[in-house]
């Protein structure tokens, strides 16, 4: 009996010393000079550069401290271009931050470099900055255009697992491409809604564009020169549109991407930003795949082609 | 089909070995003295008995089966030394080879005994023609102090230089750079696939049963495979053939209890251990009955037993079975719809040993085995169940013979042939949906089969010069692949004065099953699955080299060792993939290579009053994969750049000791992130914000702490007492268990921000144990 009785005590001493505990460590992180430019065809060359932030980072302040005492250059053809600094108001580049205190309300004033040159189909571009005594590098060769072949919205019909039949409209996209080199792609759709709304001046025609999905980022691989065939389904249930009775369109483009533009966007998203980390301790963590000697980012280019509008009225 | 074999090496190898065996036959002894040395009670064999001429100062050394071999004149004084044991001495004279079959019995430890017989075992790390093996100093290792009074053998050895734990608590350890499933861990020779209990505070290695640990981590012999970074050898006594026996052990956790004797007299014997962790039942007596379903359900146990049969002088029977298993399961209320989380696992284990002795010369084993390892991780909740399931079975029929041909040579061979089944299996289902009547099965069950043939030859020219080399010729088949794998292995050793030596060597390995286990967090989920057309088998180069020296008269151990390992064909999870993606296991792994190098370092003293060891390992281990790091080459999880040990004995007198373990080691590797960045109008998900990091870029704070133990020990003429205080971490350090990144308010500035906390479980930790050794 004296031996449970010892035993008993020693129990609780031991589970009441082995208690978990934790203690909260800071991550000594460098904070790094990040480059994010994406040279596009026959348009002027943005460069943004900022700092990147310390891991625990307070989500409420405002997020972003870019650079402007930096020397930045991009060198094409062997002409050596300097980039000044240009400011601006943008509404769309802290997409998905929420930002209290900043003003005019939902844009924000971001700063970057340029220059007056319009970027070159299938030259190859190198970047330069030299911030703090220390050189930044980049490089990208522009690749060419490469447009869908053909654009076309069809009706289609199938049966579900029990047998009903289903009526379906369904988005068809093909394309192909040169088939000696690797190509990769985004492309986009969306469907515009146009409606008459009633005001001071008399009727008005309200165009409002939707993103149909979120773009998507695809590569030749497996496919070289063969004709590519991208096809959506459009849906047959109601609420694939906001308003189906207003639909009058749907938009799509087609984006050739750099292979490192590729790249850096598909890690992008397969990180899934810091969510997934805190989320799920389960999963591997993805390191975004940056092309910046000296930093972090992309220095990366693509090419558009036009956009393709096809007439559709949801037919359910 | 892939093959990697080329005839024309085979032939010209085993040309080679035909050669140099038919060169030394001609340097026969003039006359052989060969034998067996058994325990005159069990009639066990008894190995690394000390057999010494003292008129030639020749000496042998009895191998596994209690076999020795020495060349003599026309007289010997034999000397037969065995801790222990009382010495057993043979005057004779020769007229031609003879053959001597000697019984020592168990008697009063004379100090002069005692030191000569621990001399000559100890001087096997000099004279040997084998690196990179430690006989595990089971006694020493029990005399230091322990964790909740259990004494784990899985555990001590991580003390040795070159082997690494993981973290606190975690299963699994490290050879050499290697992961934790190049490890082969066997028990009376069947493989454990998970030998740890309890998240790996305990092993499935009852101390009770144990009668031999020998760890390889390099310098493999021929008839080792499977493996590519260690062999953890466990052999387990056999039952007393002469009288019964018993002894039994009460700690705070768990409690066990062995008997031994003979079924028939000096024909048949049995062993019988059992082991179970109660915790639980006991804290569930003390729980209110309102809170008991709180509890969170823990429980192990072991079972071990043995029979050995001598069928007559030359052949006996051994049968040996293990079966043990562990259950934890709890609730999660801190959530919405209140998780239930059910964790068992088990290891099954049945073997059968054939020994022939058809004459002194001559030893042939035939082993047919049996190994299932099973493992479930269960969550349910209201509106989802998911289960996985890793499971492995092996059937194995094997035979091993050796020839000593004489005093100077030994040769080797033998084959296998295995079954194998694997079942990676993840399931789930969400309870909402049901419209199956069973829960869908996402990876089928894999079956694959192997053989191996394998050929070793020992050759000692003379006390200076000795080879050790052989062939390991093993065969994968699975539904569509096959890989042929010849394994050369060689180590050499010169021995430039009674008490010195060098070795040298170099050791292919292949292993065809593979973990596969996330390493962001140090978890049982794990899945074992085989190679295939896709999974190519691991494959390690190993070179290695060792200064082996002994002090004063052999009471100290010295030896440093160097080595480089390369590994190919390694497996990891792509980044981005986790086991619960995976619809196939094959589309989330990626594969690469590694390297590892290091010097260990290990002092030791074997006996006195005052005894115990230092190690140091210097370590690196590196890892590449096309698919991780953008290529770059990162730090292996365990990459540990310092490991050091040091353990103390003071024996008082008969009855008490205090023995120390002080152990410090370089922090684990982990990934975290190191900053954060946006990019401008790139909202690809809800956070636009992306962490900055490299694989393995961060390293945990060191782990050290001081373990301290007191003995009492009160032998009466049938009973043995032994009473023991164990402190686990005396100053209450607290060291890196696991890493979590939480999201939560800071009180500083009442704003939202990232936290990266670090939990430590094991402040100090006193026992109290109690044990009993019935003779």
């Amino acid at each position: 009996m004296s031996r449970l009785y010892l035993l008993a005590i020693l129990m609780i001493l031991m589970t009441s010393s082995s208690c978990v505990r934790n203690i909260e460590i800071e991550v000594d992180g460098q904070r790094q000079v990040v480059v994010y430019s994406v040279l596009e065809a026959d348009q002027k060359p943005k460069v943004f550069l900022y700092k990147s932030l310390p891991f625990e980072f307070d989500l409420s302040v405002n997020p972003v401290e870019f650079i402007t005492e930096a020397t930045v250059f991009i060198i094409v053809n062997g002409q050596r271009i300097p980039l000044q600094v240009e400011q601006s108001f943008d509404k769309t580049i802290f997409s998905g931050i929420s930002l209290p205190d900043v003003t005019p309300p939902d844009s924000v004033l971001v700063t970057y470099f340029t220059a007056d040159h319009k970027v070159l189909h299938g030259q190859t571009y190198q970047l330069e900055v030299l911030y703090e005594g220390k050189e930044i590098t980049g490089s990208t060769r522009v690749p060419n255009a490469v447009d869908f072949s053909s654009v076309r919205i069809y009706r289609d019909s199938t049966t579900d697992d029990e047998g009903e039949l289903i009526i379906r409209d369904l988005l068809e996209l093909k394309l192909q491409d040169d088939a000696s080199e690797k190509n990769y792609y985004k492309y986009t759709v969306s469907y515009r809604q146009e409606s008459m709304v009633e005001s001071e001046t008399g009727p008005q025609l309200i165009r409002v564009n939707y993103d149909f999905l979120r773009p998507f980022f695809i590569s030749d691989e497996g496919n070289n020169g063969r004709i590519f065939t991208i096809r959506f389904l459009m849906s047959d249930k109601v609420n694939t549109f906001q308003n189906p009775d207003l639909v009058v369109d749907i938009n799509t483009t087609l984006i050739s991407y750099a292979p490192d533009l590729f790249e850096f966007n598909s890690s992008l998203i397969r990180q899934g930003g810091d969510e997934e980390l805190v989320i799920n301790p389960f999963r591997e963590p993805v390191i975004i795949k940056s092309n910046i000697k000296g930093g972090l980012g992309v220095f990366s280019s693509m090419s558009q082609s036009k956009v393709w509008t096809v007439p559709y009225q949801p037919g359910f | 089909m892939v093959t990697s074999v080329s005839f024309g090496l085979l032939m010209r190898i085993a040309a080679l070995t035909l050669i140099l065996w038919l060169c030394v036959g001609i340097t026969e002894a003039q006359f052989r003295v060969t034998g067996i040395v058994l325990d005159e009670d069990s009639k066990e064999p008894l190995i690394g008995v000390t057999i010494q001429d003292t008129l030639s100062s020749a000496f042998a050394i009895s191998d596994l089966e209690g076999r020795f071999e020495l060349r003599a004149k026309t007289r010997v004084v034999l000397k037969f030394d065995y801790i222990g044991y009382e010495s057993v001495v043979v005057d004779t004279t020769l007229r031609g080879n003879i053959n001597l079959d000697i019984s020592m019995s168990s008697g009063v430890m004379l100090q002069e005994t005692l030191i000569t017989a621990q001399q000559a075992r100890i001087r096997e790390n000099v004279t040997k023609t084998q690196m990179g093996k430690i006989e595990v100093p089971i006694e020493q290792m029990r005399s230091l102090p322990v964790f909740l009074g259990e004494m784990d053998i899985l555990k001590s050895i991580q003390l040795l230089p070159g082997i690494q734990s993981g973290n606190e608590a975690s299963a699994g350890f490290y050879v050499r750079g290697g992961g934790s499933d190049q490890n082969l861990v066997l028990y009376d020779g069947v493989p454990v696939y998970n030998p740890f209990h309890a998240a790996g505070f305990v092993s499935v290695f009852n101390m009770d049963v144990i009668k031999d640990v020998d760890v390889y981590k390099g310098g493999f012999p021929a008839h080792l495979g499977g493996r590519i970074s260690s062999v953890i050898d466990v052999s387990v006594k056999s039952g007393d053939m002469q009288k019964w026996s018993g002894n039994g052990g009460i700690g705070i956790v768990t409690s066990r209890m062995t008997a031994q004797g003979p079924i028939i007299k000096d024909k048949l014997s049995m062993m019988l251990s059992a082991r179970a962790f109660y915790s639980y039942s006991l804290m569930r007596m003390f729980f209110p009955a309102d809170r008991k379903e709180e509890l969170p359900v823990y429980y192990f146990y072991d079972l071990n037993g043995k029979l050995d049969y001598k069928i007559n002088d030359k052949q006996k029977l051994a049968v040996s079975v293990y079966s043990g298993a562990d259950r934890i399961a709890f609730a999660d209320n801190q959530v919405e719809d209140s998780a239930r989380y059910n964790i068992p696992w088990k290891n099954h284990l049945a073997t059968a040993h054939w020994t022939y002795t058809p004459s002194s010369k001559l030893i042939t084993k035939v082993q047919a085995y049996y190994s299932r390892y099973d493992f479930s991780f269960g969550f349910e909740n209201t509106l989802a169940e998911y289960e996985l399931n890793s499971g492995i079975q092996d059937a194995v029929l094997l035979s091993d013979t050796r020839w000593f041909i004489n005093a100077k040579q030994t040769l080797q061979w033998g084959a296998e042939a295995g079954w194998h089944r694997y079942l990676p299996n993840i399931s789930d289902n969400d309870i909402d949906n049901v419209v199956q009547d069973s829960i869908p099965v996402r990876n089928p069950a894999i079956t694959s089969y192997t053989t191996a043939l394998y050929l070793r030859h020992e050759w000692n020219p003379s006390t200076r010069w000795g080879f050790n080399y052989g062939l390991r010729l093993p065969m994968f088949f699975s539904e569509k692949s096959f890989y042929i794998n010849p394994e050369p292995r060689a180590t050499i050793k010169y021995q430039y004065s009674p008490d010195a030596s060098f070795k040298v060597a170099y050791t292919l390995m292949t292993q065809t099953v593979h973990m596969l286990s996330a390493s962001t967090t140090s978890t049982p989920l794990d899945l074992w699955i085989p190679s295939s057309d896709t999974i190519r088998p691991q494959i390690s180069h190993q070179v290695s080299a060792g200064w082996f020296r002994n002090f004063k008269d052999d009471m100290f151990e010295s030896n440093v060792e160097v080595f480089y390992k390369k590994l190919r064909n390694q497996i990891e999870y792509r980044e981005g993939e986790s086991i619960f993606q995976a619809d196939d296991f094959r589309d989330v792994i990626t594969f690469g290579e590694g390297w590892s190098t290091g010097a260990e370092f290990l002092v030791r003293k074997r006996y006195g009053r005052f005894n115990g060891f230092a190690a140091y390992t210097l370590s690196w281990s590196k890892r590449q994969f096309e698919l991780l790091n953008l290529g770059r080459p990162f730090n292996a999880k365990y990459d540990r750049r310092h490991d050091f040990s040091l353990a103390l004995n003071y024996q008082f007198n008969d009855s008490w000791a205090l023995s120390g373990l002080f152990v410090f080691a370089s922090g684990n590797s982990l990934t975290l992130p190191q900053g954060r960045f946006f990019i401008p109008g790139q909202n690809f998900t809800d956070g636009s914000f992306y962490l900055d990091f490299s694989k393995n870029n961060y390293r945990l704070r060191p782990y050290h702490r001081l373990d301290i133990g007191l003995q009492y020990r009160k032998e009466k003429a049938k009973i043995t007492n032994e009473f023991r205080l164990d402190i686990y971490n005396v100053y209450s350090q607290l060291n890196p268990f696991f890493i979590v990144l939480t999201r939560a308010e800071d009180p500083k500035t009442n704003r939202t921000r990232i936290f990266v906390r670090e939990y430590s479980i094991l402040p100090i930790v006193p026992s109290l144990s109690y044990n009993i050794y019935i003779k």
